[in-house]
């Protein structure tokens, strides 16, 4: 296990663009990092920052997937079933903890301007649409690089409704998950379970179809000398 | 204009044209006729992030990675009229560009005017054109960094970041003129217009210069 971790960052290194996508990955981080401090709750921008650099590690290991050498390797599989895997899902399960641990000592101990209610039910809102969240980026992330229109559009619709509920100040919305703040932690966590099992089971189920043209176009079009 | 639609279309192909030009702009004005009335000038706003937005990420589809120093220009480097053609392939998108905003924030614009809206006519017509020169401007600016980057996980978070800076400068310029009433609005109609130029300067001339760059040897 300890060996195929450290082969998935050495294969990190051969991907065409890696130079871009570790400064970048650092600048998503720090942006997340920004919203989720500041926000404390209100925005749920900081979860999709902080999960762009799993993202990039993705991109990383499919980007790879177009060199014909490893086309024509035995490791062609894992580079699209295993290898992401191991790096991308203890860095979400990492961040995914330190949110959760951050927003139920934010629930637990108030915020100054929040009655304790409100704030519990902020808290409980939050926690329940980032697992949401994390869930449906895990399976598209892995569905993105083989059908990327339909994915894409997925996703709009299924984000665009986290984002709004997620950053709605409705005061239904906030009691109603105020009073439930044990199962939106529970659904929460199955959400992220099943984001986990999900992508593993796409990957498979998926890794024989060829990565979609459009998804590494800017790539594909860069590297074709 | 023949030769204009042929070097275009090179770069933009029928879907995207239809997804692009036609679908997103009539989901666009759907939207407003629900909007409008109930939101008073935000309405307006709300179409016209809608458009950057569009504008942003369609442009994902078509000129991906064009200003990135390892994009390829193919058969456009073997031609006599290379260079000649990208040109018009790229004004011809601003072009497009410039004319699909204005058509749909004009009519977004007429719709506003036809309803019962507390604000005068000429406020209107004036919020009209500046948010058209904004979108515009913001829109060229956008894409002419977003051209940089070939990856498109790192093109959609940069591009929500961008486009969330360039809405919060037009939010706040809104919020002051209609809650402060401190802003003269065609000062700022004059500042866009620049913009407007800048925006479309860096759009055209990256391109071109990226493409001279690819002649030359690359340093080691």
């Amino acid at each position: 296990m300890l060996k195929d971790f450290i082969t998935a960052i050495k294969l990190l290194k051969y991907n065409p663009k890696v130079k871009s996508h570790a400064v970048f990955s650092g600048i998503f981080f720090v942006i997340g990092l920004f919203y989720e401090l500041t926000g404390k709750g209100d925005s749920i921008l900081g979860v999709i920052y902080l999960l762009c650099p799993a993202t990039t590690f993705w991109q990383s290991h499919y980007t790879s997937c177009m060199c014909g050498l490893v086309q024509s390797s035995q490791a062609k599989k894992k580079m699209q079933t295993y290898y992401p895997f191991l790096l991308c899902i203890p860095y979400l399960l990492l961040v995914y903890v330190i949110v959760f641990v951050y927003h139920f000592y934010l629930a637990k101990n108030g915020m100054e301007g929040f009655t304790y209610s409100v704030n519990y039910g902020i808290q409980s809102k939050y926690l329940f649409f980032a697992g949401a969240m994390l869930g449906t980026l895990l399976i598209y992330s892995v569905v993105s690089y083989k059908e990327f229109v339909i994915s894409v559009i997925v996703l709009v619709v299924v984000e665009l409704s986290i984002i709004f509920l997620g950053l709605s100040e409705s005061q239904k919305l906030i009691s109603f998950f105020g009073r439930h703040f044990t199962q939106s932690v529970a659904f929460s966590i199955i959400f992220v379970v099943i984001g986990c099992a999900g992508a593993v089971i796409m990957a498979n189920l998926l890794y024989k179809k060829d990565i979609d043209e459009i998804a590494v176009k800017g790539i594909a079009r860069s590297l074709n000398k | 204009m023949k030769d204009m639609l042929k070097v275009y279309r090179i770069f933009c192909n029928r879907i995207y044209s239809i997804v692009v030009l036609v679908l997103f702009p009539a989901l666009a004005i759907g939207i407003y006729t629900m909007l409008t009335g109930r939101l008073a000038e935000w309405s307006l706003f709300i179409i016209a992030i809608y458009m950057m937005v569009l504008g942003v990420f369609g442009d994902f589809f078509c000129y991906n990675g064009i200003n990135s120093k390892d994009f390829q220009f193919g058969l456009f480097r073997n031609t006599l009229n290379g260079r000649k053609n990208l040109k018009l392939a790229i004004v011809t998108d601003q072009i497009r560009r410039l004319l699909q905003i204005s058509f749909v924030l004009l009519i977004c614009g007429a719709i506003t005017l036809s309803s019962n809206s507390t604000l005068n006519k000429c406020e209107i017509v004036l919020l009209t054109l500046i948010l058209i020169a904004f979108v515009y401007g913001a829109n060229s600016i956008i894409i002419s960094l977003l051209r940089f980057i070939t990856e498109y996980t790192i093109y959609m978070g940069t591009a929500f970041i961008l486009v969330s800076i360039f809405g919060a400068a037009v939010s706040v310029l809104i919020l002051y003129r209609y809650e402060y009433m401190t802003i003269n609005l065609w000062a700022w109609l004059i500042v866009f217009i620049v913009l407007d130029v800048i925006g479309s300067f860096l759009a055209v001339k990256m391109p071109l210069r990226n493409f001279d760059r690819s002649f030359k040897e690359r340093e080691v």
